[in-house]
């Protein structure tokens, strides 16, 4: 029978932590193989939500675990990313509530500088020129992201990092598309402000 | 309007560009990121819940939390329940005492009293008691 350690290991990376578990083993080699499939695009979101790698690392080890303890109970009612992204999100919603909500006001020693995450850029074959204007750009999203609202940046970068459709983005994160709109509009009104956008 | 249409679109362009390079940005940084081995670290505000939700643990801390709520009142009740009772015992004791001392007092009062009594109580006999005061010192003599 495998253990969620295992299942753990399985995913690439080292269980620091032994959980006790007792699974049927169909149901953790199942689960193994979604952990592995999704776990990079979990730790994506959450990194780019928290500008924390260690704390992204932390959730995305909980959002697995907590997916595991009831896997048995997903019924496949939504896909099985958009069950994972919610459980995450509700997971960094518990993070930042934890932190008094303050995250972004806050700069402590683990969370990245919206300066110093426009750091990494794709390795294009552009230019220095264009690589400087590339740079220039991301920091300025980057600094809009910072301006925006919980839900507004969840939405934000659900649709512009995780190219989801709306309709998915509304399941994910339980509310209309209608209200998703709206806020992924006023997160672009910001955005279109920062980079010097009139509309 | 030609020129606002195609000021707009160049906007939108550039927005369009800016949002392609933070994706690839946020992609790029994620995937290195996610290949760096690190430990996870746990708050202590985390360890704690953890801890609590542990059921176990929150036996143990909710029987530890009865003890003392319980416990520590009782014991100091009890505590100062026989430091009273030692203490009234000890004013027993001392009252005891001072009866006592008083009555040794009161009694050496009473002997003088009595011997004061004695010499004031006259030794001549009325006149109505004088035939029966000599039948007995006749009695006495004989």
């Amino acid at each position: 029978m495998a253990t969620t350690t295992t299942v753990l290991e399985s995913m690439g990376k080292p269980a620091v932590a032994a959980f006790p578990s007792a699974v049927a083993s169909n149901d953790s080699a199942e689960f193994a193989d979604v952990a592995a499939r999704y776990r990079p695009q979990i730790f994506r979101f959450l990194l780019a939500s928290l500008r924390d790698p260690d704390a992204a690392e932390t959730l995305t080890q909980d959002c697995l675990l907590k997916a595991h303890r009831n896997w048995a109970g997903f019924r496949g009612e939504s896909s099985v990313m958009t069950w994972l992204l919610r459980i995450a999100i509700n997971l960094q919603k518990d993070h930042w509530r934890s932190r008094r909500l303050q995250f972004w006001k806050l700069t402590n020693s683990n969370s990245v500088d919206a300066d110093d995450a426009g750091q990494w850029l794709p390795s294009g074959e552009s230019s220095p020129e264009q690589q400087v204007v590339a740079r220039d750009q991301v920091r300025l999203v980057w600094k809009a992201v910072k301006g925006l609202s919980e839900r507004q940046r969840t939405v934000f970068m659900l649709r512009h990092v995780e190219e989801m459709e709306i309709h998915e983005i509304a399941t994910t994160i339980g509310l209309s598309e209608g209200t998703v709109k709206a806020h992924l509009s006023r997160a672009m009104g910001r955005v279109r402000s920062e980079l010097g956008g009139k509309r | 309007m030609k020129f606002e249409e195609s000021k707009h679109e160049f906007e939108d362009t550039q927005v369009e560009l800016a949002l392609r390079n933070f994706r690839e940005s946020v992609h790029g940084w994620s995937e290195q990121e996610y290949a760096r081995p690190r430990v996870i670290k746990r708050s202590r505000w985390d360890a704690i819940f953890r801890l609590v939700a542990n059921p176990v643990m929150a036996g143990s801390l909710a029987s530890a939390l009865v003890i003392t709520s319980v416990g520590v009142p009782v014991r100091i009740h009890h505590e100062r329940q026989v430091a009273a009772e030692q203490n009234a015992a000890r004013e027993r004791q001392l009252e005891l005492a001072k009866e006592a001392r008083e009555q040794q007092a009161n009694a050496m009062t009473d002997d003088e009293l009595l011997s004061h009594v004695d010499s004031d109580i006259a030794q001549g006999a009325p006149d109505a008691m004088q035939p029966l005061a000599s039948m007995m010192t006749d009695a006495a003599g004989n």
